[in-house]
Formats: structure tokens, sequence, C-alpha cells
């Protein structure tokens, strides 16, 4: 039972805005980090790109977004034994056009390394992404994935969206607004996110 | 006599600002955002609509793959202060890692479908959860869903994706952007550890810097703080850089996008009208089954 209660979840939750080229939105599974270090991996979906590294801390292999014309960062903004934590990365990029990726993941209690990782059934995992532009007196939401829950048994799900080689909703300033949660203990737990702002296309 | 002055008066600039608002009003639009009327803030009320549409959906699609279902809307929690403009956002929560550090994790409260759901017995769960949320050969009623509300603008901006790229490379090919860029380049010059050689590079370097010191100061209140104000100041600058440089950039853009406005003005809005068509026909919140949330009552599948 004290196992049972240790085996709080985690979301360690990705966004990342980029070029892009086809689709409007679609969720997925996320990328396995049981990865080849130094690999690339492209989500098609949404044009992000990925750089596999060996992370000592994390206890083996990660994903992490490759550097050049994308940006982000990752930090946890939640942690409790009880309730697990939430990995927080949030990440801006489009030389030109936009796409964004979230990704989410999930994890039991301690949530420290490629271990804690955890499967969870099937619409139990969840991720949205959506691309705001700023106008005079706030922010309208120009693209939405809605909630991309997981189709299958994962520890990791992707929500995407594409907006083609140019921003959809005209030159200007954007921001991606990502979310992930999993449910647990009758309730989602999760969190949202914000991109920087980016001057777009 | 005095009175009769100043309602004379008060009746001109009356005047004066009625004809500059029926003028205003009456104006072509110039930018493609106000061509599409993307250029104002979402309404609360019209969030809420397309998340109760979802939800309205969803269930259609469910009952018409035999199978009862009744969930709320489900919603993004709010990231605080989201309404405000970046610059505002930046000093008051930096790039929102140092300083969401310690504020409980935001929940979205019980979810009594789901638990209804992961109670039934495990066939009628599974298919349940098939319709819901899909399998490899058939799309899911929640995709379904999003794709109806949510995909509506995707679906419509479609054939403008082609003169969209063009008018974007017409901007990045005015030699003024390459201006922009060595001014946006300067101001970030005194961020600590910048690389202002990528634009993005350096966003994402900065913010990866914040998250990792965010991670190590946690269990010191006094080193959080101590981030947390660095986070501000940093992210303040840089927001100002870019707010900076996204004026310059909307200068640049101003006649190139006021061409493609006017080249494509009848298409935009075409556009325009079937969005706001489609969103004045969204369900209100009230107007959702109040019926129980979950697997109502399972019937056999067709």
């Amino acid at each position: 039972m004290r196992r049972l209660r240790l085996f709080a979840l985690s979301c360690s939750f990705l966004v990342g805005l980029t070029l892009v080229p086809a689709v409007a939105a679609a969720g997925g599974p996320a990328p396995s980090d049981n990865c080849v270090p130094g690999t690339v991996w492209e989500d098609r979906a949404s044009g992000v790109k990925y750089l596999c590294v060996y992370d000592e801390a994390y206890g083996g292999p990660r994903w992490v977004l490759m550097r050049t014309g994308q940006e982000g960062a990752s930090g946890w903004l939640s942690r409790s034994s009880t309730n697990g934590c939430l990995l927080a990365f949030v990440g801006l990029s489009g030389y030109s056009g936009g796409g964004a990726d979230a990704i989410a993941r999930s994890f039991r209690w301690p949530c420290a390394t490629s271990v804690d990782r955890t499967n969870q059934p099937i619409g139990e995992l969840r991720s949205r992404v959506a691309i705001q532009r700023y106008a005079s007196g706030g922010w309208s939401t120009c693209r939405d994935s809605g909630f991309q829950y997981n189709s299958a048994p994962a520890t990791g799900w992707m929500a995407s969206l594409d907006m083609g080689a140019s921003a959809d909703c005209g030159p200007g300033t954007y921001r991606a607004l990502g979310y992930g949660s999993f449910f647990q203990g009758g309730a989602w737990r999760g969190a949202s996110l914000l991109t920087p702002a980016l001057a777009l296309p | 006599m005095r009175a009769a002055y100043f309602a004379l008066v008060l009746g001109m600039v009356g005047g004066l600002l009625t004809a500059t608002a029926v003028l205003t009003e009456s104006l072509p639009p110039t930018s493609v955002a106000e061509a599409l009327g993307l250029d104002g803030p979402d309404s609360a009320d019209l969030v809420a609509r397309r998340e109760a549409a979802v939800a309205s959906h969803t269930a259609a699609c469910m009952a018409a793959r035999g199978l009862t279902w009744s969930a709320p809307p489900a919603s993004v929690p709010p990231i605080p202060d989201a309404e405000l403009d970046p610059v505002a956002w930046a000093d008051r929560w930096g790039f929102g890692l140092s300083t969401l550090a310690d504020r409980p994790a935001a929940g979205d409260g019980v979810d009594v479908a789901a638990v209804r759901l992961g109670r039934l017995p495990t066939a009628e769960r599974d298919r349940y959860r098939a319709a819901l949320y899909g399998t490899p050969s058939r799309s899911g009623c929640v995709d379904t869903a999003n794709a109806a509300v949510h995909g509506l603008r995707a679906r419509l901006l479609r054939p403008l994706q082609t003169p969209l790229a063009a008018l974007q490379a017409d901007i990045a090919a005015d030699p003024r952007s390459g201006l922009a860029l060595a001014t946006w380049q300067r101001c970030v010059t005194g961020l600590a550890g910048s690389d202002a050689a990528d634009r993005l590079g350096l966003v994402r370097t900065l913010v990866t810097d914040f998250a990792a010191r965010t991670s190590a100061a946690q269990r010191s209140a006094v080193a959080l703080d101590g981030v947390r104000a660095d986070e501000r100041r940093v992210a303040g600058t840089l927001a100002r850089c870019e707010a900076a440089y996204g004026a310059d950039r909307e200068r640049i853009a101003r006649p190139h996008e006021a061409a493609f406005v006017a080249a494509h003005r009848s298409e935009l809005l075409a556009i325009r009208a079937t969005i706001q068509a489609a969103e004045a026909a969204l369900p209100s919140v009230e107007s959702l089954s109040s019926g129980a949330p979950g697997p109502v009552q399972a019937r056999p599948g067709p």
C-alpha cells in the first residue's frame, strides 16, 4: 500500500514552437527516451526537431530541443511525493511560419531519473498546445490543438500544431501556450506554460 | 451666451468624433489579422463556448457509435496574468520558471467522468476508451470533436498558406529586416551568456539556464529569491528588445502586408465571415446536458 501511495506520477511537459511542414493538429506518442545520443528526431507533424543527449543526472539518454532555430527550457514546476512532479519545458522558435509541440511525460515518485518513467493507461495522459497572437488589447488564439489524449498506454504523449511555412494569423508577435497533465487519484494534475513572445514570421 | 457657445463647441467635437469613428470603421483592413477579424483578444465567453462545443461534439459522436457519454467541458488551467503584454508579463513573471516554482500545480479538479469510466468492467471500459480516444485504425470522438471545433481555422486558412509564405519571403527580403536584426543584437548584448548570433537560440539558452538555476535553488528561499530577481531582469530586458524588434518588423511588414490584403481581400473577408458565423453558432455552456458525467448508460455498439 505504501508502495502504491508512493506511486505518484509526474508529468514532464515540453512545448516547442518552430517552422513546420503540413498537417493541422495531431496527437501521438512522444519519442521514446531509449534513444541513441547524437540522434536527431523530427516531429513530422510540427517540424520541431529534437536531439538525443546522454544526461548523467537523468540516468540515461533523453531528448532535448535542438538548439539552432528553436528555443526552449525545462524546469520542475511542482514536486510532490503525493501527487508527483511537473517538469516544464517551454520553447519558441520559427525562422518562418510556426508550429508547436507539447509533450507530456509521466513519471512516478521521486520523478528524478529515466527509471521513474511509468505508463499511463489509455486516456489518462493528455497534452495541448495553442498558438496565440498579440494584438492591441490582448492575446487571441490563432491555432489550438485541443486536448490530445493518449490512445495507447504511454509514458509520453504529444500534441502538435502546424501553421505551414508562414504564420496563419499574419505577421505579429506570437507565443505558445502549452499544457500537460496526467490523471491520478481521480483528478487531472498538470499545469500550463507560456513560451516567451516572439515576432513572427 | 457662454452656454450656447459651449454647446456649439461640444456639438462640433461630438460630430468630429462620430465622423472619425465611422470612417475608421469603414476603412479597409490593412493587416492579415485585421482582415481575418483576429486582431482582438479572445473573450472568456468565446473560449468557454469552444470548450462546450468540443464536449457537445464528443457526446454526439459517442452516441453515433452507440455509447452514451456526457462530460463537462474541459479547460486549461489559467496562466497567471496571461492577459498581460509580453513586457509586463516578463517584468512580473520572468520566464515563468523560478517565479512559479513554489506555486501548487494547477490541477483541473476531480474528473467524475474519468473516474466512472475507470470503474467500468474491463471490456466495457475498453470500448469506451477506444471510441473516445481512438485506435490505430479509427479516430476517437475527442479527436473528431477537436477537428470540428479547433480545426476550423486551419481548414479555412489552408488555401492561403502559399501566398502567406510569399508574403513572409517578401518581408524577409526587405533590406530593413537585416537592420532590425542588428538593432536587436545590440539590444541583447548586455545579457549574461548571450549568443546573439541566433535570435531564437539565445532565448532558448537563457530560459534553459534559468530552468537549471531554479532547479538548483529550490531548497533555499534566499537563493530562489535571487534567481527570481535575476530572471525578471533578464526576461524583462529580452522582452523589451523583442518588442522593439517586433515594432521594427511591423513597420517593415506594413506595406507588404497592405499589398497582400488588397490582393486577397475577398478571400480574407470570406474566411472571416465563415469563422464568425461558426463562432456565433457555438453552443452556450448552459445548453449542455446536465446529466451525470461519464458513461451514463452503456448500450451495445453498432
